[in-house]
């Protein structure tokens, strides 16, 4: 192989020697700690061996030491370390000239949390406890977006202040299972349901039959031809022995297109309480109590008795490649249905891809998390009297409708930028401007376009007023340790960073770079095992690492938590 | 409704700045800061246009340097839309509609901008959905621009699900009532009634999108109960507000902030508000903590000097902002100020005197000064003005907060007109006299006896506010058989006499020759018309005239003038004008032109079965829209006797010259040859001429090589290598080129000399001299000129005419030459050839050359020349003289432009011409080669189409070829 390209365990491992494996084609074997990434030549792309999907850059460019041609950092998805055969492969495509190279490589990792353990009852395989993680992360942010969209439907804006209010009642419903599709469904479609299945559509249609000769109403050309072809001379005569004839008999059906998604609905809908109530049983024993749980389990019941009308029983099953026709976009009724059946499909398929690249949809929340923290800042809600923030401007989180390798939240949705003022004795003692830079557009930042070796999630950068060199970049990582079934310790996890920070300060003082900002760390990891945050400052570095709870339900304290850690990095730029 | 109920009624006044509404109960309310309105767009057709708070809290295209979406580059297409560029645009886009473009090939209608930013703030402000509002507007808005407002609002109204009964009136007329209704007393009533009826006042609205300077009469009108009202007369503004205030901060700003780039001033412009609060004489804001103010690279803090922005305010040269135009140019263009010398404050001072000169005779009742960049006392360029105010009866001295008669009302802010729109709204319900106002004088074009005659739609010379004007036209409209449409043609001006002129207007490519295009010489601008001709297509034209680039000094200027020419020859059908000022960035559309002929149509259901005459029935309603147009057929068996209205969207840019086609040829042109080096063996020439001393014989040896020089046509090659052979020189006498018309003048100066004595000479040289120094064309020696103008009476020869056709360009000399022309046509109509290439001269080359005609003399020589073409066709001969008797058939109908009246379409004559004219296609088949055959044909019926008003120019390439080789 004769493109450079490389392994890193975790995302600031590029340039400590020690976190680093080159790459070569065959197999390849590390440990796992959840955020591994990869670095290879510009212009090189990486592809998802069982999806054909193309990797995404992770930040800008950069030029890796004792390296003469630029790199990229790009994210490994959980999905091909976790698979087994054509999963856990990669293909590198890379032009050298005219040449395109192609190879492949099997990533080997040791300590992957798998998607299934176990089997259940029907003999299906059991969705392990990350694996129900991700349903509430996509049905978070599908909450999200219905919050956005409650006045109007084309909105996809979340104000920040909203996203803290919906973070603060999630809270407060902790003692319920999370939401998802099918709760909305249960709590919305079960009087529709039963009007819909009991008057479902149906129609009269002709069709041609030997039908007693005595019955006869209706006839056409066809009939009539064939009738003259008949021997004999009478009615009678030319019906035969049977005493039947060829006619028009108009008939009734269900088996309509908009019938079929129904009974595909009623079933779909049956599947997904099923799934829920189960995992949430596996979750919390006293789930089991909570309205949800019911509502879902009341719903379970009705669909399976739906499904089994006799006007429905028949009905197979719709064929996947047919558009939803005129009914199903326009009656009442059957809009309904679509509706909810679109989201019940789109849940279903988006379930490979969020496995696949759950270590992005956790940057995605770490990033939400972090502009939290700020509106928290913002807010004075720390009682914290030596800083003031002020927004400039705040941003909106935009939420996509669909995920895209995982994310839901678009690029440039953080909020900024804001005024920071710092206060001693009650005095005004330093200004300066704080940017929030998503690494998709950390390109175009002045400061930020020299950090691509950093592998940051999120980049906070703070200007001083008046001047264009004097910067200090907060370097935000999101460590999906969750994904790793290997135990973390957290001081250890700081120190790496720590470490790697220090190699990118030498480096960037090495490099003629105009702007040489001045560098801290924050790493925010996710943890599966406690329901609350734990932070653990490193003095001696500055460098700060947070422990964040998987469920939705705790964030708000999280938030809480990296805002005491802004507060925290700050005080010590200044010192 | 119950006039009686305590209804509460809106008035709004929401132009980008301080925007507010007032009710009738008093209350007001506005936003608190003093920062301009805008609206952020989507990135997407479907998406929700964010107006208000949320706009001004969004940073889309705020200026910052971080995130990328607050980025502001020049050329780049912008999402946030000040409210007053909308307006502005809007109002310039007159009877256009007009877009904003976000990019992707998304835009947004400006009209539903200002729809949904004015319905946040309605809603916002209001709890109840169901009252009736009044909403300001500008007092040059288009009717067109009214009704793209009124449709976006009922739109935005129905999403909201709100019920507002929307009304608009003319911001002005707001200040007024709002004056009015305190000073409007006995005794101003007493003013109007014992002094005189000229007495006026005037209304100065200083605004961001406008700054507007209007006058009203005032008059008495009584309402029902016998109560009396004074109420104002608004006359219709003759062209927009050359004032926008916008370009006046953008103007300081620039000088300011213009090293921080575009950004930075985006910033200072939009989202601070201490240049407008200085403009408007208020004191600065200081907020804790400071603005941030991104610069391209950093941050800063934005705290301007006060007294530095008061002396760049006073001192600001009027012009438009040109980093604000840069700014928005990849969405909209906005022309704005129109640039003059004087400073700001020079130049609203010149506009108030400006007023007061309109007035000559009346006295100033009042004066009222409003908008959001008001201050509360008089500025230092008002009170310049006080001299002449006061002269004309205004009283100046302070307090200026009273509403008084005979005194200065400073209104700081859209109060005034907000409280106006409401007291407007309460007459309206209670049935009390509102204002006066003139209607928009439409002009229905019909055509009648082959011209164009324009029919007066509205009478009526003032109209109630609030009121609706109705008329109806029998009898002047008929549905054509078969037809599932009407076509009719609508001018809006000022006077009949305008419209006259314009639907005359035929004449465009005639007044080409004659233009002097900026950056071009005569000849070179004759050259890019050759170009332009010659091709079958405009797009050819263009890429032809491309290919030559080289032959042109200021090939940009050359192109523009191509294209400007080109719409005018092949008659491009849309407005070209539009694209004009696009090109150019000039500012023609806010000068009237003829593109205010508009093409409508009225759409049937059903083709009619017969040919049925209808009735047009017109409403219209000052501030409301475009008038409402509908058709009735007489019949009522036809449609049931419904009505059809007019499709505005079917609206399109009208030429006169489209009305039927063309009745007459446009001038021909000689387009001189532009190469230098044909002149080199001419200056020999010229030089032995010179010699003073030079024999007889000398001289006219040397008469002949010039004769020979210039009647031929020489070879040009151009830029792209193809061959023409170009003429020396115009029908002007103007050379090609530098040399050229120097050696042309010292020729035309050294023959003068020599022929100062031509009295004396032998008539046969005399003749001979005449036929060869007339090839100088319009540069023939006075000396020449004098000898053919007292030659011409005289029954002269044949070819003395044909000379004198060449080089006489006056008008009375014209006339005796056709009269001349006239006598040589023999009793059988024979007309020897000469006679004819002079006649054909004269109509084709000068531009008054069918003015010199008469009945007689144009019906004379029309019979001669259909016998010499039937002679020819009995002969078989269609050589050359054929198709110059053909031209001179097509070039006597340039006298239509004298009498409409000859060769009538449906005339028996004309019929009779035609039957003649197809006869001799079949004839002459046999006798023409293919290609020779395909081009008579077409010239044929090219001259049959001309002869019933639909000539089209392509025949007349094709023509000249035939008749010159």
């Amino acid at each position: 192989m004769r493109v450079q390209a490389r392994l890193h365990l975790w995302p600031w491992s590029c340039a400590t020697s020690s976190e680093t494996f080159d790459l070569f084609e065959g197999e390849a074997c590390f440990p796992f700690y959840g955020s591994p990434t990869l670095s290879i030549v510009e212009g090189a792309e990486i592809l998802l061996a069982s999806r054909y999907e193309r990797f995404h850059q992770l930040g800008p460019p950069f030029l890796p030491p004792n390296s003469k041609v630029n790199c990229r950092l790009f994210e490994v998805p959980h999905g091909t370390v976790a698979a087994d055969k054509a999963g856990g492969q990669i293909l590198v495509h890379c032009r050298e000239g005219r040449e395109l190279l192609r190879w492949k490589v099997r990533l080997r990792p040791d300590g992957v949390v798998p998607r299934y353990e176990g089997i259940d009852e029907q003999g299906k395989p059991k969705d392990s406890p990350l694996s129900r993680t991700l349903l509430n992360w996509s049905s978070f942010f599908d909450e999200l977006l219905d919050e956005a969209q409650r006045h109007d439907e084309r909105n996809e804006r979340l104000e920040w202040q909203a996203v803290r209010d919906y973070l603060e009642r999630l809270k407060k419903e902790a003692q319920h299972p999370f939401r998802s599709v099918v709760v909305d469904i249960a709590e919305k479609m079960r009087r529709p349901l039963q009007e819909t299945v009991r008057s479902s559509r149906r129609v009269l249609f002709r069709e041609r039959g030997l039908l007693p000769a005595c019955q006869m109403e209706e006839t056409d050309s066809a009939c009539l031809q064939w009738y003259i072809k008949q021997p004999g001379q009478s009615m009678a005569e030319k019906a035969g022995p049977r005493q039947r004839l060829l006619m028009v008999a108009r008939k009734e059906t269900h088996n309509l297109h908009e019938n079929r998604i129904l009974k595909d609905f009623l079933l779909r809908c049956s599947v997904a309480g099923k799934r829920y109530i189960a995992n949430a049983r596996s979750e919390n024993q006293t789930f089991m109590v909570s309205k949800r749980i019911i509502t879902v389990q009341a719903l379970v019941a009705l669909c399976n008795q739906l499904s089994e009308v006799p006007h429905l029983v028949d009905i197979p099953a719709p064929n996947p490649a047919t558009p939803p026709n005129y009914v199903l976009l326009n009656d009442v009724r059957y809009r309904v249905i679509w509706y909810w059946y679109q989201k019940l499909l789109r849940q279903e398929n988006e379930k490979d891809s969020f496995w696949d690249w759950q270590s992005r949809t956790w940057d995605d929340i770490a990033r939400l998390l972090v502009s939290i923290a700020i509106i928290l800042c913002k807010n004075q809600l720390l009682d914290n009297s030596s800083f003031r923030f002020s927004t400039v401007y705040e941003g909106a989180l935009r939420i996509r409708s669909e995920q895209i390798l995982g994310c839901r939240a678009a690029a440039g949705s953080e909020t900024g930028p804001l005024l920071i003022e710092r206060f001693k004795n009650g005095r005004l003692v330093h200004r300066a401007v704080m940017e929030i830079v998503h690494p998709d557009q950390a390109e175009h930042h002045p400061v930020t376009c020299h950090l691509g070796a950093t592998g940051a999630h999120l980049y906070i950068v703070m200007r001083q007023l008046g001047t264009t060199d004097r910067a200090h970049v907060l370097i935000v990582w999101a460590a999906h340790t969750a994904g790793s079934s290997k135990s973390h310790n957290w001081d250890a996890i700081g120190k790496s960073a720590h470490n790697a920070l220090q190699g990118y300060q030498a480096l960037l003082n090495i490099a003629r770079v105009s702007c040489r900002p001045h560098l801290s760390g924050l790493v925010i990891c996710s943890n599966r095992e406690r329901d609350k945050s734990e932070i653990e400052f490193d003095n001696k570095s500055g460098t700060v690492v947070i422990s964040v709870p998987t469920a939705p339900a705790n964030w708000l304290g999280a938030a809480e938590d990296i805002a005491h850690a802004l507060v925290y990095i700050s005080e010590n730029i200044n010192e | 409704m119950n006039p009686n109920a305590k209804t509460k009624l809106i008035g709004c006044a929401a132009f980008g700045l301080g925007d507010l509404t007032a009710s009738s109960q008093g209350s007001i309310l506005s936003r608190s800061d003093f920062c301009p309105s805008v609206a952020i767009l989507p990135g997407r057709p479907n998406g929700i246009i964010l107006t208000g708070e949320q706009a001004n809290a969004s940073r889309e295209h705020s200026g910052l340097p971080w995130p990328p979406e607050a980025w502001i580059k020049q050329g780049d297409h912008l999402r946030r839309v000040p409210i007053f560029s909308a307006w502005r645009s809007l109002v310039e886009a007159r009877d256009r509609h007009i877009r904003w473009e976000v990019g992707g090939g998304v835009s947004f209608s400006v009209a539903r901008i200002l729809a949904d930013h004015i319905a946040n703030l309605l809603i916002s402000c209001q709890e109840e959905k169901e009252v009736p509002v009044t909403i300001s507007i500008p007092d040059d808005l288009d009717e067109y621009g009214q009704e793209s407002l009124l449709n976006e609002l009922r739109k935005e109204f129905d999403r909201l699900n709100a019920h507002f009964k929307v009304s608009l009136l003319w911001r002005p007329v707001g200040a007024a009532l709002a004056w009015l209704e305190e000073a409007g007393g006995d005794i101003m009533k007493k003013v109007v009634v014992e002094r005189n009826p000229e007495d006026f006042f005037i209304v100065l609205y200083l605004g961001v999108d406008s700054i507007e300077c209007v006058s009203f009469r005032i008059k008495i009108r009584g309402d029902k109960k016998g109560l009396y009202y004074v109420v104002p007369r608004r006359e219709r503004p003759k062209r927009i507000s050359p004032l926008a205030g916008y370009d006046w901060a953008g103007n300081v700003l620039e000088r300011i902030v213009q090293a921080n780039g575009e950004g930075a001033f985006w910033q200072a412009l939009v989202s601070f508000p201490d240049i407008w609060e200085t403009l408007a004489g208020r004191r600065l804001t200081r907020v804790d903590p400071p603005r941030i103010w991104g610069l391209e690279k950093s941050y800063s803090l934005w705290e301007p000097d006060a007294n530095q922005l008061s002396a760049m305010i006073s001192s600001a040269k009027c012009g438009p902002s040109e980093m604000l135009r840069e700014v928005q140019k990849g969405s909209c263009k906005v022309n704005g100020t129109i640039s003059c010398e004087s400073s700001w404050p020079e130049r609203i001072a010149a506009i108030i005197r400006e007023r007061l000169n309109t007035h000559e005779s009346g006295r100033l009742l009042g004066m009222i000064v409003c908008g959001p960049l008001t201050p509360p006392e008089p500025p230092s360029w008002l009170s310049s003005c006080f001299p002449e105010l006061e002269s004309r009866g205004l009283d100046t001295r302070g307090p200026w907060d009273l509403r008084e008669a005979n005194r200065l009302w400073m209104s700081p802010g859209e109060t005034a007109i907000a409280q106006g729109c409401a007291i407007f709204q309460k007459r309206l319900l209670e049935c009390q006299p509102t204002y006066l106002d003139t209607l928009p004088q439409y002009f229905l074009i019909v055509r009648e006896n082959g011209g164009i005659s324009p029919f007066p739609l509205v009478d009526q010379r003032d109209v109630e506010g609030g009121d609706e004007y109705n008329k109806t036209i029998k009898g002047k409209f008929k549905i054509e058989k078969n037809t599932r449409k009407v076509d009719i043609v609508i001018s809006r001006h000022s006077s009949l006499e305008e419209v006259v002129n314009l639907a005359n207007a035929f004449d465009e490519l005639d007044r080409q020759l004659e233009v002097e295009v900026e950056g071009l010489s005569r000849a070179e601008a004759s050259l890019v018309r050759h170009f332009v001709r010659e091709p079958e297509d405009r797009y050819k034209a263009l890429r032809s005239l491309e290919s030559n680039r080289k032959e042109f000094g200021h090939f940009e200027s050359a192109f523009k003038y191509a294209e400007r020419f080109a719409a005018l020859w092949y008659e491009i059908k849309e407005d070209h004008y539009s694209s004009n000022s696009q090109v150019s960035g000039q500012r023609d559309h806010l000068e009237p032109n003829d593109s205010q002929f508009r093409s409508l149509s009225f759409p049937f259901p059903i083709p009619a079965p017969d040919e049925m005459p209808v009735d047009l029935h017109m409403r219209i309603r000052p501030a409301s829209g475009m008038a409402h147009l509908e058709i009735k057929p007489e019949r009522e068996s036809f449609l049931r006797g419904r009505p059809v209205f007019v499709d505005y969207r079917t609206m399109r840019p009208f030429h006169p010259e489209e009305f039927g086609g063309r009745g007459w040829p446009p001038l021909v042109e000689l387009t001189p040859n532009p190469n230098p080096s044909i002149w080199v063996h001419m200056e020999g020439v010229v030089s032995a001429l010179e010699n003073p001393s030079i024999s007889t014989d000398e001289f006219f040896a040397l008469l002949n090589q010039v004769y020979d020089f210039f009647k031929s046509r020489k070879q040009y090659v151009s830029g792209d290598n193809s061959i023409r052979y170009l003429p020396v020189l115009s029908q002007d006498g103007v050379a090609g080129c530098l040399k050229g018309e120097e050696i042309v003048f010292r020729l035309s100066k050294v023959l003068q000399i020599h022929t100062e004595f031509m009295s004396l000479w032998d008539m046969n040289r005399v003749d001979k001299l005449l036929t060869r120094v007339t090839w100088l064309y319009g540069l023939t020696p006075e000396n020449l000129l004098n000898q053919l103008r007292k030659g011409i009476p005289k029954d002269p020869k044949p070819r003395t005419l044909e000379a004198a056709s060449r080089a006489i360009m006056a008008q009375p000399d014209l006339t005796s030459l056709f009269k001349s022309i006239v006598k040589k046509v023999h009793p059988q109509n024979n007309l020897v050839i000469q006679c004819i290439r002079a006649s054909k001269n004269i109509l084709s080359y000068r531009i008054n050359g069918q003015n010199a005609l008469n009945d007689d003399s144009a019906n004379k020589l029309l019979d001669a020349v259909l016998k010499e073409l039937r002679k020819y066709a009995d002969q078989n001969n269609y050589e050359k003289k054929f198709f110059v008797s053909l031209s001179l058939l097509l070039y006597l109908l340039r006298y239509r432009k004298v009498d409409s009246r000859f060769l009538y379409p449906d005339s028996y004559k004309t019929k009779a011409i035609k039957n003649d004219l197809e006869l001799y296609i079949k004839r002459m088949a046999p006798h023409l080669t293919p290609a020779r055959m395909v081009d008579a044909k077409k010239i044929i019926k090219g001259i049959i189409d001309f002869l019933d008003f639909s000539g089209k120019l392509a025949i007349l390439v094709p023509l000249a070829r035939l008749s010159e080789h």
